[in-house]
């Protein structure tokens, strides 16, 4: 408060208030057409120009974050997709598998069919050999039971033809062929 | 070189021949030579048939009689009789054989014909017959 009532008297003297104050109004005159000079150099030089790379900078940050964002979309969509890939790669492994372990089954099981009749076809081939065997084995015995039967009755009747039956014989054999 | 005969015309004019009684032997040198120079020598036995067919033509039969014993008279007898009933022969040449395989009966051959009575044959017949 004190110093209030000492400016307040002071004030009364004008001319000794500024020059109390230390304030040269020429030189302030000066400063301050200067400094408004200066702020028009300013403006017209310095702040277009500096406004102009705030400006920019600013454009480019947003055009930065913009990119940002939209590499982050890019990103995000390749996520989806390459998960989209996966999960349609992953089913079409399951069903290749889930074909191939059907396709196994089948070829198994027709290998076995195969086998089973190529096993059934060989007993058979087998059995009609051995029928074939024994059939030509009785044929066999039955043809040389014939050939002993013959030869035995060709010894025997060499020594029962005698010159006089021999003759009988020639005679009915001649019979026959006249009424022949 | 010899003219080329055909058999038919050789077999008759040595039928012919023979049954106006020229000689067997002559008939048989002329024939072998002209055989041997005609070079058909493996002719012969063709040949021969032909004379043979060609003699029964003419009523003059060869027989070959095959049998396991000789034969008598009777049966002899028989069996000319039977080769006049079937060839209408007048004259026939029987000439015998024997064959102790022939087992029994007779085996009577001519002019390209068989008679197989015996009992051989028909022990084979049954042996054919019965075998499998």
């Amino acid at each position: 408060m004190e110093i209030f009532r000492q400016f307040a008297e002071s004030g009364s003297q004008n001319g000794g208030l500024v020059e109390m104050l230390g304030i040269d109004w020429q030189m302030l005159l000066f400063q301050i057409v200067a400094f408004l000079v200066m702020l028009g150099l300013l403006a017209k030089f310095v702040y277009p120009w500096l406004i102009k790379s705030v400006d920019d900078r600013q454009k480019r940050i947003e055009d930065g974050l913009k990119s940002s964002e939209k590499a982050q979309a890019e990103a995000a969509n390749a996520e989806k997709r390459i998960a989209k890939l996966l999960a349609s790669a992953n089913k079409e492994a399951g069903e290749i598998i889930a074909a191939a372990k059907a396709e196994a089954s089948e070829t198994l099981l027709a290998t076995e069919e195969k086998s089973r009749q190529l096993a059934d076809k060989i007993t058979k081939t087998a059995r009609e050999q051995i029928d074939n065997d024994i059939l030509i084995a009785k044929n066999a015995l039955h043809n040389e039971m014939v050939d002993l039967v013959i030869t035995a009755t060709e010894k025997v009747t060499s020594r029962i033809v005698t010159d006089k039956v021999n003759n009988d014989l020639v005679e009915k054999a001649v019979k026959e062929a006249k009424r022949n | 070189m010899a003219v080329r005969l055909s058999r038919r015309n050789l077999a008759s004019y040595y039928a012919e021949a023979l049954v106006n009684g020229t000689s067997s032997k002559n008939l048989a040198r002329e024939l072998a030579a002209y055989l041997i120079e005609a070079k058909r020598t493996k002719e012969l036995p063709l040949i021969i048939d032909d004379i043979e067919h060609q003699l029964a033509c003419r009523g003059s039969l060869s027989a070959r009689l095959t049998s396991a014993h000789a034969l008598n008279e009777a049966s002899r007898r028989s069996v000319i009789d039977l080769l006049r009933h079937k060839t209408g022969a007048s004259d026939i040449n029987i000439k015998e054989s024997i064959d102790e395989n022939l087992l029994g009966g007779l085996k009577i051959e001519f002019i390209g014909n068989e008679l197989d009575m015996t009992i051989s044959r028909q022990l084979s017949k049954l042996k054919t017959n019965y075998k499998k």
